[in-house]
């Protein structure tokens, strides 16, 4: 499998370079790596065509939805933050973790280990 | 105005899958559709890292009662990728043959359902008679009526008895003439055309930025099938996608119908074709590597990534179904539309919520 690898600094501009392209998102694979980071991967299609996007990301990282780009990502970045709880950063809508999981589930299944967010302040 | 939030699903009248939709009405008018998910969650990706590649072959066939072939068929294309085999050519043909027994009893069951939800009880009788026909076929040629667990990786479980494949010519050809039958009856029908002409339009360019698949893209006017990029076996079938122009529910409708009569021609085909030979190869070692790959399933297209570091077991799994990629147009497509025409948006979409929640 061919993957082109980036930076989370690139994610953005990649995104939207491939939407102006054409290029439509399939969906992206969250894969936990055994030094603890994240794989993901976006797979992108045009023309029956499909190539893959790379990037290494730590656990608590936080990445830019790419909703604005590609309207149907929602759904997937929304998977993600459930299994494997990672957030994503201006998504709409933003299920918080509890799209498929109940309220008050606090670990991500898909995940070896969750980082659980403080509580804040009443 | 004052807005009214009901609970559409889990458990419905007219949706034999257990899809949960949040709906915000204004009067009777949707002006707001979220999901829900979870219900039937049976973290089968997760399972992945438990199994052995050979047991999950028969994990992923029951992702799906309704496609379980496709699955395994993608499954083991991504292993077979990974241990760089190719499986024999009567092996390839016979996988043609039972997917497309997979598609055409798949959208027969849905058509029975989609004219039950309209009113149309004598029709869904009908179509569910036909993929009886296909059902019967299933059996005698694998041993199980659903879930036929053909694949395997490297090939396929089991060939097609020589004595068989007369009778299934002649099944194929008379469900074939039964769809055309029955199509033309549901797409002549007034009811019809007035519960799904300009219903739930979705343009081609907000279906391809939605990230639809399958007969829902297709409908939008947008040629867009997986099958096409295999050469070897639908280029020799002379394979073109069915297409309808409007995106509306009956366009939607008639591409299900049309793909209907066409699967039974492809599956005649790759009988007609049906080479002599082996139909598996071994397997040696343990998978290493990654790779993803797609199939044209009922619903449309399906994603496989699997991973492997050399182990006993699957490092990662997994699986985009056709139902998760067309949940945003189902929900781009509900607001506007009165709630009375909710079902019939829903099932046009041919939700699989057991794929969803795998």
């Amino acid at each position: 499998m061919n993957a082109e690898t980036i930076s989370l600094s690139e994610l953005g501009a990649e995104s939207a370079r491939r939407a102006t392209e054409g290029w439509r998102l399939v969906t992206a694979t969250c894969v936990p790596l055994k030094d603890g980071d994240i794989d993901l991967i976006y797979h992108f299609d045009r023309d029956l065509v499909m190539e893959q996007v790379r990037l290494t990301v730590a656990r608590d990282a936080e990445l830019p939805s790419l909703n604005p780009d590609h309207p149907g990502a929602y759904l997937v970045e929304n998977e993600i933050q459930d299994q494997f709880g990672l957030r994503f950063s201006g998504l709409t809508p933003d299920f918080g973790g509890q799209m498929f999981l109940e309220p008050e589930a606090r670990l991500s299944p898909m995940a070896a280990y969750t980082v659980v967010p403080k509580k804040e302040e009443a | 105005m004052g807005r009214t939030v009901i609970p559409f699903g889990p458990q419905h009248p007219v949706l034999p899958e257990p899809i949960h939709l949040t709906l915000t009405l204004e009067d009777d008018r949707i002006v707001e559709a979220l999901p829900r998910m979870g219900y039937v969650h049976r973290g089968l990706e997760l399972l992945a890292q438990k199994r052995t590649p050979d047991q999950m072959v028969q994990v992923v066939e029951r992702v799906c009662g309704i496609c379980s072939m496709m699955h395994g068929m993608c499954f083991c294309q991504a292993l077979e990728e990974i241990h760089g085999i190719e499986p024999p050519p009567r092996a390839k043909w016979l996988r043609v043959f039972w997917a497309e027994m997979h598609r055409l009893h798949s959208h027969l069951l849905w058509l029975g359902l989609f004219a039950d939800a309209l009113g149309f009880e004598n029709l869904f009788m009908g179509f569910w008679r036909v993929r009886e026909r296909i059902m019967d076929m299933q059996d005698a040629t694998t041993g199980n009526r659903v879930m036929v667990s053909v694949s395997a990786i490297g090939g396929v479980r089991r060939d097609l008895p020589p004595d068989l494949e007369s009778w299934c010519r002649r099944e194929l050809i008379g469900v074939r003439d039964e769809v055309h039958r029955l199509g033309k009856a549901m797409l002549g029908d007034y009811s019809t055309a007035k519960r799904t002409k300009g219903i739930g339009v979705l343009t081609a360019e907000r279906a391809h930025d939605l990230g639809t698949v399958g007969p829902v893209l297709r409908g939008s006017g947008v040629a867009h099938d997986i099958r096409m990029l295999d050469k070897e076996i639908y280029g020799a079938l002379e394979f073109t996608p069915c297409v309808e122009t409007d995106g509306d529910s009956w366009s939607r409708l008639a591409v299900r119908i049309a793909e209907s009569e066409q699967s039974a021609n492809l599956a005649l085909g790759a009988l007609d074709k049906l080479p002599q030979g082996d139909i598996t190869v071994k397997v040696k070692g343990r998978p290493e590597g990654e790779a993803v790959r797609r199939v044209e399933q009922p619903r449309g297209e399906a994603l496989y990534y699997v991973k492997a570091d050399g182990g006993k077991l699957l490092d990662r799994v997994r699986i985009r179904t056709p139902t998760f990629a067309n949940i945003p147009a189902l929900l781009d497509l509900l607001p506007g539309h009165d709630l009375a025409d909710a079902p019939v948006l829903v099932l046009t979409i041919d939700p699989c919520i057991s794929c969803t929640e795998r």
